[in-house]
């Protein structure tokens, strides 16, 4: 008896097989690449430990894609879950089926997170202090697969797991570096969450495989059709489309995001605040920086919008969506509606998260023996030249996310490679994020680093032009954008990239920025390029 | 007449295959186009043509005179199309998709779309991914027909649709698409509803154009013939425009598309006579042309 359950146990590992193949098919590219930012990583924390900081953001990057790789298994397959339908018909029981995967993953992710801990993390800290990594990572795989698999009436009800899970992945370092909890703590409620995670998958893929989840039908009967207009065009109606479907993420990631920041805002109310001295007053840290991120968050995720991205079932190897290459728009009209909706998006998070950030600004925190509000020291000492200033800064952050817009719908190519691009085309914003850090806890070193920056730009405004160029002769060539459009948009980019230089002169002194060096860098800053690029795009995309 | 399509010379390949193979077609206003083909045979790739997906290597395609690849926008506009496989957004409610393609058509008539709605049996509140196959098929069907698009492709849509709608509604669809003097292309394998709506039938083959004539005509120049030899033969004979032979000893029979004159000569010079003849159906004519040609010895 104990042989024959012992032969079934192996058989339903072999019959688990299918599915790690989909599972390492979906990620090996991303293994790689972590195995390889490891190495390096270890290499330079080792030579030196000012490399650990820049090298945990990086891994720490590329291990949030791994994890989201390894839970969208394939969110269309079912609908209600994203455990592919063709493996719910296994020979196999529940429990096994979902188990194997999810223990197969965790310990994987188990194994990376102890490799990080001594690579990495070891050079400088005693190993005692960084294990918990392991059932930290362990965890959160187990977590974001959860929040995949479960079947949801709602996609609101997922996008609240996913933010749990997010929540989840910041809450723990930040417990462990607020010395809230131990490492013993911290890796036992993970180690909780990991088998509530089965426990949740377990139980949700069975509804699914047996036809019991719920769907959003059972609800037709209550639901009211609200009273809409018609679109006044078919911009007009893809904008919609795009707000409501790719928006959608965004307004989720925004979520996570805030739940971040809300986690660290609350976290700083029960201790002593760390202020930094502006104009000879002191403002609370972490709300006003906690604040800054809120607001800086909304423009850069405006371009989520701009995806095209949507399976598509017709022609599967590309991700212009056919439906959206059938509707009766031209490529310009396409890019049009993106862009339109990526300012749209953009503006809307961008009033909501001012709301949170003015709430983050209004928590009274502890300055020595008093409780402040960071809102009233700010506006002690900012002038409404201060005021039209920062709104300006927020323009150009419009603008940039409008810049990354353009570049997300050179997804439109839709191979998988490009995909992919856009994912290691993120690593030099990690890297960046790195330097910054490194830069922010060693402020010496920002002269150093300052005196690369102008070679750096000319490097980019030449290649830049050198582009430029022949797009614009492929857009007359292909008559994609008519040539007065052309005009128009050159002329208005050059008086806006006027203007910049002119607001860029009378603020930054010739001493810290000579002319030249100010017009290079915002020809870099103005989204010319990408926004002449992406109708090229949309085209080769749209007509093989 | 005024042309609505027109293709010449259409040449396409992926790679090694050559999916379209100096093709040419053409339609005219109010007329239905039936292409058959089997699967892989370059019906979908002519209709990808059409839409513009595809940008021709060799040939041209021009739709109302316009050519979908440099006028996407002046094309699809006129061109309500149903794909084999359901591309339509899945989460979205049927009255959003009728809303949301109401602001791209300015001919969208909604009293229109509410009448297809009922008469397909689908609830406006309903979320598209979760109809079934056929649902979702019919509220494509209704979508592709609202803005009384002046051409209307139809790509397999009998894949998803059961078989009440095939023959009641969806045939009387496009009939009445063409009585409002509006153009169809309809491609299946189902030939029988050819059979019911098509004024000209269009047969491909691995790429080709194997002929392309209005439905009488393609009967009338397909038949079945039956000959009997004075001796045994041990090999099908060789008559132009016979295909498909079957038969042992004295007794063969074809597909004959030639006129009865040459037919007559050849059959004289065979020392034969024709001792039966019938005329075939179009599924009949599908299947002689489709099938390989097999020597019976």
């Amino acid at each position: 008896m104990l042989g024959q359950r012992r032969r079934l146990s192996m058989l339903s590992l072999r019959l688990c097989y299918p599915f790690t193949r989909v599972l390492f098919a979906r990620t090996w590219r991303v293994w790689l690449l972590l195995v390889v930012a490891i190495a390096v990583g270890a290499l330079l924390s080792y030579h030196s430990p000012r490399w650990e900081s820049i090298s945990g953001v990086v891994v720490g990057f590329i291990l949030i894609c791994l994890l989201a790789t390894l839970a969208m298994v394939d969110p269309q397959e079912t609908g209600a879950s994203g455990f592919p339908g063709y493996l719910q018909m296994l020979p196999m029981g529940d429990t096994e089926l979902v188990l194997w995967p999810m223990i197969i993953s965790v310990g994987l992710l188990f194994g990376l997170g102890i490799a990080i801990s001594i690579l990495i993390f070891g050079s400088n800290s005693p190993i005692s202090e960084t294990w918990w990594i392991a059932p930290y990572l362990g965890s959160i795989g187990s977590q974001f697969q959860a929040a995949s698999w479960v079947p949801m009436k709602r996609p609101e009800l997922r996008a609240c797991l996913s933010i749990f899970t997010v929540a989840s992945i910041v809450g723990g370092p930040l417990a462990f570096l607020f010395k809230v909890a131990g490492p013993a703590l911290v890796a036992m409620i993970y180690l909780v969450l990991a088998l509530c995670s089965m426990w949740l998958c377990v139980r949700g893929v069975s509804k699914v495989r047996h036809g019991e989840a719920k769907t959003g039908n059972s609800d037709k009967a209550d639901y009211k059709i609200p009273e809409l207009s018609r679109f006044k065009s078919g911009v007009s109606s893809q904008v919609w489309l795009e707000y409501k479907r790719n928006g959608l993420v965004s307004r989720v990631l925004n979520s996570m995001f805030l739940t971040i920041f809300g986690i660290i805002a609350a976290v700083s109310l029960f201790t002593q605040a760390e202020t930094v001295q502006i104009r000879g007053v002191a403002i609370p840290l972490v709300p006003l920086s906690v604040a800054i991120l809120a607001l800086v968050v909304p423009p850069y995720l405006g371009f989520g919008g701009c995806c095209g991205s949507e399976k598509d079932n017709v022609s599967k190897d590309r991700s212009l969506s056919t439906f959206l290459a059938y509707r009766p728009l031209t490529e310009a009209q396409i890019v049009e509606a993106k862009l339109r909706m990526t300012f749209l998006l953009a503006i809307k998070l961008g009033l909501f998260n001012l709301g949170i950030a003015l709430l983050f600004l209004a928590l009274p925190v502890q300055l020595g023996d008093h409780r402040q509000t960071t809102l009233s020291a700010l506006v002690s000492i900012l002038s409404w030249r201060d005021y039209l200033i920062l709104l300006g800064m927020y323009g150009l952050m419009l603008m940039s996310g409008m810049k990354n817009g353009a570049s997300a719908i050179w997804c439109s190519l839709g191979r998988m490679q490009i995909w992919q691009v856009m994912v290691i085309g993120m690593l030099p914003m990690a890297v960046g994020t790195g330097i910054g850090m490194r830069l922010f806890l060693h402020p010496e070193e920002i002269k150093t680093a300052l005196s690369y920056l102008p070679y750096a730009v000319w490097v980019i405004a030449g290649v830049k032009l050198l582009t430029l160029i022949p797009s614009i002769i492929v857009l007359r060539r292909k008559e994609l954008v008519a040539d007065s459009v052309i005009g128009k948009w050159l002329a208005f980019w050059s008086l806006f990239g006027l203007a910049l230089f002119w607001a860029g002169r009378s603020l930054i002194p010739d001493g810290i920025l000579n002319s030249w060096s100010l017009a290079a860098q915002i020809f870099c800053l103005l989204p010319f390029l990408r926004i002449a690029l992406a109708p090229i795009f949309v085209y080769r995309g749209r007509h093989q | 007449m005024t042309q609505i399509l027109e293709i010449n010379g259409l040449t396409k390949r992926f790679g090694e295959k050559t999916a379209l193979r100096n093709v040419s077609l053409s339609l005219a206003k109010g007329k239905v186009l039936g292409l058959i083909g089997e699967n892989g045979a370059g019906k979908t790739t002519i209709i990808k043509h059409i839409l513009g997906s595809y940008i021709p290597q060799e040939g041209s395609v021009r739709v109302f005179g316009l050519d979908p690849v440099k006028d996407p926008a002046g094309v699809l506009g006129n061109v309500g199309y149903l794909a084999e496989e359901d591309g339509l957004p899945g989460w979205m409610r049927v009255y959003e998709l009728q809303r949301y393609f109401q602001g791209f058509y300015q001919n969208w008539d909604q009293a229109y779309a509410e009448d297809l709605r009922e008469k397909f049996k689908i609830d406006r509140k309903a979320i598209i991914k979760q109809l079934s196959k056929g649902q979702r098929a019919r509220v494509g069907l209704m979508a592709a027909l609202a803005y009384r698009p002046e051409l209307l492709l139809l790509d397999e849509p009998s894949s998803g649709l059961d078989p009440i709608v095939r023959r009641e509604i969806l045939t009387s669809i496009v009939r009445a698409v063409a009585n409002e003097n509006r153009t169809v292309l309809f491609s299946s394998h189902l030939l029988s509803e050819i059979e019911l709506v098509a004024d000209q039938v269009a047969m491909i083959r691995e790429g080709e154009i194997l002929f392309c004539d209005t439905l009488d005509n393609v009967k009338q120049s397909n038949r079945r013939i039956t000959l009997r030899f004075n001796a045994v033969r041990t090999s099908a004979p060789e008559i132009g425009e016979a295909l498909n032979w079957e038969g042992y000893g004295q007794e063969w029979s074809c597909l004959y598309s030639g006129n009865t004159a040459t037919l007559e000569a050849s059959v004289s010079l065979l020392d034969a006579k024709v001792v039966e003849e019938s005329w075939l159906t179009l599924d009949e004519i599908f299947h002689a042309r489709s099938a390989p040609k097999v020597e019976h010895a």
